[in-house]
């Protein structure tokens, strides 16, 4: 996946509104539990609730929002993907712990919620399907690994496969 | 809030569980002695003290678990050698660090962690499909030998699944959005034993001294009514508890006998604890594969190697060997290709989770180690709905599924151990080569 990196916060995503709000204003007014299938503000939210570092990284027909927190190496990265408008489709995460997906998954999450609760004859890796909802959890204890994203977001020169 | 790490916590007795103990079949309230000398397999010369059976069946959690590796654990209230208990069909987790046995099954009053206050000590436990609640209490656990006495642990943080003794799980632990697994009808098994690589089930970034605690935290101190976040010394952290055993201390060598590809009700296999102690868990030839920071190696497939860098930016999963996966979760169908195919959805199938090829497809991959060391890695998978349609079959060698469509990585589970010897080799532990994290086949 060609990706091209840029440098650390302050960062500016060409067509997004936040473009120029400044940071403290961002933290206080962003809505404090969104992300998938919101507006990028929300990245912001999240930053504020993980106490992360932000970095945004710009790949073709997309740009990755990331939160890494704690050790490298041992620590958190969040990733939220957005669309050219502004538009969260994706969302992944890698660390030990699995993070708070009431807030990751927003209005997507009681859906999520109510599919991994039925019973499953798998004991390993979580896959939720539902309706253009898909949401994956794997890993082990100290290191889990997971995605979201809603299928009708992805922009459509684009495939699930860019969210990891 | 107080800092769990600045008091000195405490154990009190609590109420116990009111599981009858002469109605259980896994309790024994008479109790065995400790062997001679308080514990450890050490002098036993392989003559069993450092093995525990391992058996592959049918559970009870009844017929919808399948490939569950199951153990018999021995807990005491820490001193005593009466108020002890078997426990038994406890799930034999490589995956997970720390001893969690669900207080429905505990007839023996197990002290729970309290802080100054009177707070008690919880935890929220994630695993990458479900989630557990409970108390943290201390028990001396007995593993090994023919009483379950060869090898002991003292005072050992373990964590009571479902205790009632605390609040219900808060709004920060259930918002991972899992289902709790806290019942024997949604574990399948009576507790979790996690003998995998780190001691601590957190590690140094849950302890108070952490500037970068992980989010969610998995500890709470609870009142009666309500429980906070907390950090906690990794010293009362839950915690392996081979890593606690006064010898063979340094890791454990899971060994499976062989099944039928067609699948079997039962199957058999040894847990040995130690690497290199005992005159029955040397390493051999075995190679060793070292890991990252999170217990993980990488794996080549059709020349391509998925790892996980450790620069910790990247959301790349990386390779690990797992008892407590039912199954081999390996890459995705398309990716493995080969005529891998996902099970369909619907009807009487056991749906995408699992793998349906037409017919069983043998494999090969090389796993490799952070010291660039190799071994192959043949796999062969089968139709999960023909395997799984025999309502008898309890033990499958070739059952696999899908890591993960995005996440690729290969989480071997337990069809990988059979007909195999696997080592695990602690964190800090002196096992041969260097010393552990490391696993080794």
């Amino acid at each position: 996946m060609p990706r091209k990196e840029r440098g650390n916060w302050p960062l500016g995503v060409p067509g997004s509104r936040w473009l120029g709000v400044p940071l403290a204003l961002a933290l206080t007014a962003a809505p404090a539990w969104a992300v998938l299938g919101q507006q990028v503000q929300s990245v912001l939210a999240d930053r504020a609730r993980v106490a992360g570092r932000l970095r945004q990284i710009r790949a073709t027909g997309y740009t990755i929002q990331q939160i890494s927190s704690g050790q490298p190496g041992r620590g958190t990265v969040i990733r939220e993907y957005v669309s050219p408008a502004g538009m969260v489709f994706g969302v992944s995460w890698h660390g030990p712990q699995i993070p708070n997906l009431r807030a990751l998954l927003g209005a997507y999450y009681s859906r999520f919620q109510q599919a991994a609760a039925q019973p499953r004859r798998v004991r390993g890796p979580l896959r939720i399907q539902s309706g253009d909802l898909v949401v994956e959890s794997a890993g082990h204890m100290r290191a889990f690994y997971g995605r979201a994203y809603v299928t009708k977001l992805i922009p459509r020169n684009l495939s699930a496969a860019v969210v990891r | 809030m107080k800092r769990a790490g600045f008091l000195a916590l405490a154990v009190v007795f609590a109420a116990a569980i009111s599981v009858g103990l002469s109605g259980c079949g896994n309790s024994s309230s008479g109790g065995l002695p400790p062997s001679s000398g308080g514990g450890g397999g050490g002098g036993t010369g392989g003559s069993g003290g450092n093995v525990t059976p391992i058996a592959v069946e049918q559970g009870p959690g009844g017929t919808s678990f399948v490939n569950t590796p199951f153990v018999t654990v021995r807990v005491c209230v820490p001193g005593s050698t009466t108020q002890c208990q078997n426990v038994k069909d406890v799930l034999l987790d490589t995956g997970s660090y720390g001893l969690r046995l669900l207080s429905s099954q505990v007839g023996i009053s197990l002290p729970e962690t309290t802080d100054g206050s009177g707070n008690t000590l919880a935890e929220c436990t994630q695993f990458e499909g479900s989630y557990v609640w409970g108390s943290v209490a201390t028990a001396d656990v007995y593993m090994g030998g023919a009483n379950n006495t060869g090898e002991v642990a003292t005072s050992v943080p373990i964590q009571l699944i479902g205790s009632s003794s605390i609040p219900a799980a808060p709004s920060s632990c259930t918002s991972s959005g899992l289902p709790a697994n806290d019942t024997v009808a949604t574990l399948g098994a009576n507790g979790i034993l996690g003998v995998g690589l780190f001691v601590h089930d957190c590690g140094a970034a849950c302890a108070p001294s952490s500037t970068s605690p992980p989010n969610p935290q998995p500890y709470y101190l609870c009142s009666s009514s309500s429980c906070t976040q907390t950090p906690l010394a990794e010293s009362n952290q839950v915690q392996n508890p081979v890593a606690l055993f006064a010898n063979d201390n340094n890791g454990v060598v899971v060994k499976m006998n062989s099944v039928s590809d067609s699948g079997a009700a039962t199957a058999t296999g040894s847990l040995i604890f130690g690497i290199g102690t005992e005159s029955n868990n040397g390493l051999g030839s075995a190679t060793v594969l070292t890991v990252n920071g999170f217990g993980d190696f990488s794996t080549t497939y059709n020349g391509v190697t998925y790892s996980d860098p450790t620069s910790g930016t990247s959301t790349n999963a990386g390779s690990f060997f797992d008892t407590g996966s039912n199954g081999l979760f390996i890459l995705d169908a398309t990716t493995l290709g080969n005529g891998i195919s996902d099970c369909p959805t619907g009807g009487t199938s056991v749906g995408p989770s699992y793998y349906c090829p037409a017919n069983p497809v043998s494999l090969t991959a090389i796993n490799v180690g952070a010291n660039s060391a190799t071994v192959s890695a043949p796999f062969t998978i089968a139709n999960a709905n023909t395997l799984l349609g025999v309502s008898t079959s309890f033990a499958f060698d070739n059952l696999g599924g899908a890591f993960g469509s995005g996440t690729e990585a290969f989480d071997w589970g337990l069809p990988f151990f059979f007909g195999r010897t696997i080592y695990f080799a602690i964190n800090g532990g002196n096992a041969p080569q260097g010393g552990g994290p490391y696993y080794a086949y």
